[in-house]
């Protein structure tokens, strides 16, 4: 959906310098947007994140200190308990992340930054 | 000779013509040689059908679209760009939705420059102006029409505007309480010590002109030109019942309809000598000319037009396009401000839809625009893509909007079962 021309216009004919504009009209008419774009992004990242803490490369292992390598490596070490306990913590986390994050953002996108309502 | 200062116009168009390109190679001329002057002190209006580029001259006047030709000037000198000394108050409100009712004044005093405390100030000020109090903190949604628009005019009194513009500001605000904001800008306005100066207001609504102007602009459509300006010297505060008041506005209603539906009928006379002749199509919907005409019926054959907008509640301009469909195919006649059913359009009424339908299908044949389709239909073996019509309405009828008009080919033709269109293929084929 488009932002409407008359708010355009309405910035245009009350002189808002491009900083105001992109603050008062831009954002907000592009948050619910933003915030699609935010969540897909985080989610994407947040697996390449794991993947990329605990590396094997032509039989070498390569790791880092984290949620996602001690995942890797307690699978490969097929210690259930702490994969269990990783796997858990990580939902965990993603589970408060959704409802501290993502569903206030939704919200806010679906009233406040709504150009339909 | 005595010089008066305030006699020199605020604002003043000189020779104004704009055309806008369409792409189709075609461009559009919307307004054509327009002379027009902003005094001060003064409530200017503009009137006019749809097309005649009202909203166009206000936005000029603001500097928010450039003539194609022709000079603005502000206080005799050549305007560039925006004026700083006029603020709008838009017809669809324009609020930014995220922003409460006080933060959407703010904004366009921030873009000012101002410092926090000033800004304050003229917030508070413009608030208490428009009767907002108690609804800073309000966003829009939570507002009725009337509550918005007058957060759409705080917003524009907040800057302090010498000429306040208004873009059909009330159309979207229901009438009653349309009617106090209007009583209520003209208060403000009245206050000689402040601005705005002066108010430069578009509408399609006579009798809201009637109320508010000192002069009244109207406008006839494709191009827009000025067809007159009539003084409005009735004192104020105006009674809208009183007899000068009525006769204002039947005066200004004779004067649009004598402009839109002249009574001297050229098509009637013998439609085959000037049938090279392509006439515009009015934008008629079926739906709406057969309910005229269904309601002509019920009033006994005749009606007076203004009887009709009070009837069905439709806008004067749609009642007036609607008719101006009828005429064209000779369904209604339009002696003086009246509307009358045709012997044809009477049989039309109380026939059945066969009838209705090779009635119509005839009086279609008898507009060349559905010949010309016709004979495109044929050439192309039945089958002609909507691009090319298109192309064959824009450099026929220059001055209308290709589209639109195409539309209404389309909806007319199927009523009369004359052609059917399938839109996702974009292709006209014979029914």
């Amino acid at each position: 959906m488009a932002i409407p021309g008359d708010l355009k216009e309405a910035a245009t004919s009350f002189r808002l310098s491009p900083w105001q504009r992109f603050k008062a009209l831009y954002l907000p008419a592009t948050f619910p947007y933003l915030v699609t774009g935010w969540v897909t992004a985080a989610g994407g990242a947040w697996n390449a994140s794991i993947v990329a803490e605990y590396y094997d490369f032509h039989g070498e292992t390569l790791k880092t200190f984290g949620l996602g390598s001690t995942v890797s490596q307690a699978a490969y070490e097929r210690n259930l308990t702490l994969l269990a306990a990783g796997v858990l913590l990580m939902s965990a986390i993603v589970v408060v992340f959704n409802r501290l994050v993502w569903k206030p953002a939704y919200h806010l996108a679906h009233t406040r930054y709504s150009l339909t309502k | 000779m005595a010089l008066v200062p305030t006699a020199q116009p605020i604002l003043e168009l000189r020779g104004v013509q704009k055309s806008f390109d369409r792409g189709t190679g075609v461009p559009l001329r919307v307004l054509e040689d327009i002379n027009l002057d902003i005094r001060p002190n003064e409530v200017i209006c503009l009137i006019g059908p749809s097309g005649c580029g009202k909203s166009t001259i206000m936005r000029i006047f603001a500097g928010l679209i450039e003539p194609t030709q022709g000079q603005v000037r502000y206080r005799g000198r050549k305007q560039t760009g925006l004026n700083s000394n006029v603020a709008i108050v838009f017809q669809g409100f324009a609020l930014y939705p995220w922003m409460t009712v006080e933060a959407n004044v703010e904004n366009v005093l921030i873009a000012k420059g101002l410092d926090r405390a000033e800004i304050r100030e003229l917030t508070n000020k413009a608030i208490r102006m428009v009767g907002l109090e108690g609804f800073e903190e309000a966003y829009p949604r939570e507002l009725s029409g009337g509550m918005k628009q007058r957060v759409g005019m705080a917003r524009a009194l907040s800057v302090n505007p010498e000429i306040l513009f208004m873009d059909e500001p009330f159309s979207q605000v229901d009438a009653l309480t349309a009617e106090g904001l209007r009583a209520e800008i003209l208060d403000i306005w009245d206050d000689r010590d402040r601005n705005p100066s002066s108010i430069l207001m578009v509408s399609h609504d006579i009798k809201e002109v009637a109320y508010m102007a000192d002069r009244i602009v109207v406008l006839s459509a494709n191009p827009g030109r000025i067809r007159t300006i009539v003084e409005n010297t009735l004192p104020r505060p105006r009674d809208t019942r009183s007899p000068d008041f009525i006769r204002l506005v039947d005066q200004l209603h004779d004067i649009i309809t004598s402009a839109e539906l002249p009574d001297i009928q050229v098509t009637t006379v013998e439609p085959s000598v000037e049938a090279d002749i392509v006439e515009p199509l009015p934008g008629a919907q079926n739906a709406d000319m057969l309910g005229l005409l269904e309601l002509l019926e019920t009033l006994g054959g005749t009606c007076d037009l203004f009887q009709v907008v009070a009837h069905t509640h439709v806008a004067f301009e749609k009642v007036l396009t609607t008719v101006k469909g009828l005429e064209m195919l000779e369904l209604v006649d339009t002696p003086k401000r009246s509307v009358e059913l045709t012997p044809l359009g009477r049989r039309f009424v109380q026939g059945g839809m066969d009838e209705r339908k090779l009635i119509w299908r005839d009086q279609l044949m008898e507009l060349k625009l559905f010949r010309v389709v016709q004979e495109m239909l044929e050439l192309r073996e039945g089958s002609l893509a909507r691009e090319e019509l298109i192309q064959e309405i824009a450099s026929r009828l220059p001055m209308e909007d290709p589209e639109l008009t195409f539309e209404t080919i389309v909806a007319w033709g199927r009523f009369g079962e004359l052609f059917a269109y399938r839109k996702e293929r974009g292709i006209l084929t014979f029914e």
